[in-house]
C-alpha cells in the first residue's frame, strides 16, 4: 500500500471519526445512557391522554325506524396564548361564521383556552381542523339525537352534554346503551398530531347497544295525534294514552302531553321530563270496579245475573257512599251495576267481601306496586290497607270504586288487562330486543301472577262488553266486539277535592274474542264535560278503530266468515 | 539496529506514522458504525412515515364513520312521521274514512287452477 493511499484512508478515518463518533456517543448518551431521563421530560412537555368514546347505542322502534341516533359534531377551541391573533381572526372567522371584531375580541379577552364553537356540523368541524392553524384545535365528539323530536319523547327520555341518559328508556338503560371508553397515554409532536412513534392506536371501543322498542312509531304517532285532538275538544289540560298488548304486556304507544323535545332539553321545563304514563298518580274512579267486580266473582260472592237493591247511598264506616247521579236504582244486577258505574254497587260488594279479601284481591291486581316496566321513575301508588295506620273503615267502601287510592295509568292498565288476557298478570315491557354486534337478545313477556281465574276473566270480559253495549257508550267501536269502563274521578288536594275538576279515564279491548290490544285514556281536568264517559270514551273508540286497520285485525264478522 | 535500518532490512519503506491495517480497521469499524447508525436513523423515519399513513388512513375511517352517522341520521330525518304525513297530504292522500274487508275465499294452492298451471302445460307441450 503506498503511503498516499495511506494517507487517504488517514484522512477518511480521521473524517468519519470527526463525523460519526459524535453522532454515535451522542445516540448513546440520549438513547441509552440517560434515555429514562429523555423518556420522562419528553412526556412531560408532550405527554397527553385521550379519550377515546364509542358512540351511544341506538334505539329503534319494532318496524326498524330510527328513534335516537348519534350524530357527529365538533367543538372548537384555541389557546389565546398561542394563536397568530391575525391570522387566525382571518381565516376562522367566516369558517365559524362569526364575526371578524368578535372572534377577535374573544381571543384576545381569554385568559386561557377558550371555546370558541361547539355542536358544530361536520362539514365545520373539518373544515377548521384543514385550516392547521396553530393552537386551534377541532375535536369530534358524538352527540345524541332523536329525528322523531317530540314523538315519543317521555318514553325515550334524553342524554346531557356528557352523555348521561335520564327519565324513559335512555335513563334506565344508561349502562347498556353508554358506549365504551378507552384512554389512550400518548404523546403529541409540535403540531399537537400524535407522535408517530407512539404505540398503535387502541382498537376503536366497543359502541353501546343497540335496543329495539315494542313500540310502533305509526301506532305511536297516531297516538299522540289522538290524544291531541282530545286535549283540543276537551280543553283537557293534559292527558295519557297507553296501548298495550295485553297477551304481552308489550307496549304498542304510550302517549302524554304535553310533552317536549329531547333535542331541546335544556330548554324544556323539568315537569315536562315525567312520563305521567308510569310517574304520575291519580285516583282512577270508577275503572277500579273491573278489579272489585273481578275479586266479587272470584270469591264466588257474585254472579252476573245476582241482584242487590241499589239505594242513592250507602253508609259505610260512617261515612255515606252515594251513586254518581244521586239516584236509587233499585233491584239491580252486576252488569247494570258496571254499565251505570253504580257506587252503592261497588261499596256493597267490597263491604261483603270484607277488608281481607278485598285488598287481597286488589294487590293481587298489582295495585300499591310498581309494575316493573323497563322505564325509569315508575311511581308505585299508594294503597291504604287495614294494617296502616292512616286506614279507616270508610276506605274499604270508597276504594271500591277507585276513591281514596292511587295508581299510575300503567298500573291500571296492567291490572285490567289480566282479565283481557285471562286472569294472568303481565308485566309491561317497552325494550323488545338487545342488539350487541350480531348477537341479539329477545325479552320475553314475564307474568306478573295470576290475578283472577280463567273462567272468571272470561265472565268479566262479557259482563264489561255487556256494560258498553247496554251503556250505549261512545267507546264503541263500530264491527267490533268491545269491553271496557268509564272513570270519572275527582282530583284529591290538601284538605278535600279540587272541584269542579275531574279526570275522565276509559280502559278497554277488544276484539274480546281475540283481544290484541288494551287502551287507557286520560284525561286530566276537562272542561267541556267532567265525565269520562263523554270525554275519554270516543278517544278510546277512534284511535281502537285506526289501531285495528293498522294492526291488520279484521271486524269480528270478517272474522268469523274466515 | 536503529528503527531506520530496521524498516530497510524489510524491503519496504515504512511511514512513520502506523496506518496500514489499523487505519484500515479503524475505518471499517467507523464505517459500520456509520452504517448501523445510518440504518437506525433510516428505520426510525420508515416508522415515521408508516405510523404517519396508518394515523392518516385511521383518522379517515373515523371521518367515513362519522360520515355514514350523519348519513343515517338525514336518512331518518328526511323519512320522520311529520315529513312523511307532510308529503302525503300533498300527494292527495288522507286517512280512510272507511275500510270494507272484503272476505275472500281462499282455495288451497294444490287445487286451485292457475295460471301456474297453465304455463307448466304450455311448456311441456312444447318440448
Amino acid at each position: 500500500m503506498s503511503d498516499y493511499v495511506r494517507y487517504r484512508l488517514m484522512v477518511l478515518a480521521a473524517v468519519l471519526t470527526v463525523v460519526v463518533v459524535p453522532v454515535v456517543v451522542q445516540l448513546v448518551r440520549l438513547q441509552v445512557v440517560q434515555h429514562t431521563f429523555y423518556e420522562d421530560l419528553a412526556k412531560a412537555i408532550m405527554g397527553h391522554t385521550e379519550t377515546v368514546t364509542a358512540p351511544r347505542g341506538r334505539i329503534w322502534d319494532r318496524s326498524g325506524h330510527l328513534l335516537a341516533d348519534n350524530v357527529s359534531r365538533y367543538q372548537v377551541m384555541a389557546d389565546p396564548d398561542s394563536v397568530n391573533l391575525d391570522n387566525v381572526v382571518k381565516k376562522l372567522a367566516p369558517k365559524l361564521n362569526l364575526p371578524p371584531g368578535d372572534l377577535r375580541a374573544t381571543l384576545a379577552s381569554a385568559p386561557y383556552q377558550v371555546v370558541l364553537g361547539t355542536s358544530l356540523p361536520l362539514a365545520t368541524g373539518r373544515a377548521v381542523r384543514d385550516l392547521n392553524l396553530w393552537a386551534v384545535y377541532s375535536t369530534p365528539y358524538w352527540q345524541r339525537t332523536y329525528p322523531e323530536h317530540q314523538l315519543l319523547s317521555q318514553v325515550l327520555g334524553f342524554v346531557n352534554a356528557k352523555g348521561e341518559g335520564y327519565y324513559g328508556v335512555e335513563g334506565i338503560y344508561d349502562s347498556v346503551l353508554r358506549g365504551h371508553k378507552k384512554v389512550w397515554e400518548t404523546t403529541q409532536d409540535a403540531w399537537f398530531q400524535p407522535s408517530p412513534f407512539d404505540p398503535a392506536y387502541p382498537d376503536s371501543p366497543r359502541p353501546g347497544i343497540d335496543l329495539v322498542l315494542t313500540i310502533d312509531r305509526t301506532f305511536q304517532a297516531l297516538t299522540e295525534a289522538e290524544l291531541q285532538r282530545a286535549l283540543t275538544e276537551t280543553g283537557a289540560k293534559s292527558g295519557t294514552i297507553i296501548v298495550m298488548d295485553p297477551r304481552t304486556g308489550a307496549i304498542l304507544a304510550m302517549a302524554s302531553l304535553p310533552s317536549f323535545d329531547p333535542n331541546n332539553y335544556l330548554t324544556t321545563p323539568k315537569e315536562r321530563f315525567v312520563n305521567l304514563a308510569v310517574s304520575g298518580t291519580y285516583e282512577p274512579g270508577s275503572v277500579f270496579k273491573v278489579l272489585t267486580m273481578a275479586a266479587a266473582l272470584q270469591e264466588g260472592l257474585v254472579t252476573p245475573d245476582t241482584k242487590y237493591n241499589d239505594t242513592a247511598c250507602l253508609e259505610v264506616g260512617g261515612l255515606s257512599v252515594c251513586n254518581w247521579d244521586r239516584k236509587a236504582h233499585g233491584t239491580t244486577n252486576m252488569v247494570d251495576l258496571l254499565a251505570h258505574s253504580l257506587n252503592v254497587g261497588a261499596a256493597t260488594l267490597s263491604t261483603r267481601m270484607g277488608g281481607q279479601t278485598f285488598y287481597r284481591h286488589v294487590q293481587a291486581f298489582g295495585i300499591g306496586q310498581t309494575t316493573g316496566i323497563d322505564l325509569q321513575f315508575e311511581e308505585a301508588g299508594n294503597l291504604r290497607m287495614p294494617v296502616d295506620l292512616d286506614w279507616h273503615a270508610s276506605d274499604l267502601g270508597v276504594h271500591s270504586f277507585g276513591q281514596g287510592l292511587s295508581v299510575t295509568p300503567i298500573q291500571m292498565i296492567a291490572a285490567v288487562a289480566a282479565v283481557a288476557n285471562e286472569g294472568v298478570l303481565m308485566r309491561p315491557y317497552v325494550v323488545a330486543q338487545k342488539i350487541d354486534g350480531g348477537q341479539v337478545l329477545t325479552a320475553k313477556p314475564t307474568p306478573n301472577g295470576r290475578a283472577i281465574s280463567a273462567q272468571v276473566a272470561h265472565t268479566l270480559s262479557g259482563m264489561l262488553e255487556q256494560a258498553v253495549e247496554r251503556e250505549s257508550s261512545p267507546a264503541r267501536v263500530p264491527g267490533y266486539r268491545i269491553a271496557g269502563k268509564t272513570g270519572t274521578a275527582q282530583i284529591p288536594i290538601a284538605g278535600g277535592y279540587d272541584d269542579p275538576w275531574t279526570i275522565g279515564s276509559f280502559v278497554g279491548w277488544g276484539p274480546v274474542s281475540d283481544p290484541r290490544l288494551i287502551i287507557l285514556v286520560k284525561l286530566d281536568r276537562p272542561t267541556s264535560s267532567p265525565w269520562g264517559a263523554q270525554t275519554a270514551s270516543p278517544v278510546f273508540s277512534r284511535l281502537a278503530s285506526r289501531l285495528f286497520v293498522l294492526m291488520g285485525v279484521p271486524p269480528d264478522n270478517a272474522r268469523a266468515a274466515k | 539496529m536503529d528503527e531506520s535500518k530496521q524498516s530497510e532490512t524489510h524491503g519496504t519503506k515504512r511511514s512513520s506514522w502506523p496506518v496500514g491495517p489499523v487505519a484500515a480497521r479503524l475505518t471499517l469499524v467507523v464505517a459500520l458504525l456509520g452504517l448501523l447508525a445510518g440504518l437506525f436513523l433510516l428505520q426510525a423515519s420508515e416508522i415515521a412515515v408508516t405510523a404517519r399513513r396508518v394515523e392518516t388512513l385511521r383518522q379517515k375511517r373515523d371521518d367515513l364513520r362519522r360520515e355514514n352517522a350523519d348519513l343515517l341520521d338525514q336518512i331518518a330525518v328526511e323519512g320522520n312521521i311529520p315529513r312523511l304525513q307532510d308529503r302525503a297530504s300533498k300527494l292527495g292522500l288522507a286517512p280512510a274514512s272507511q275500510v270494507e274487508y272484503l272476505p275472500v275465499t281462499v282455495v288451497p294452492p294444490d287445487s286451485a287452477p292457475t295460471l301456474r298451471g297453465q304455463w307448466t302445460k304450455n311448456s311441456e307441450a312444447g318440448r
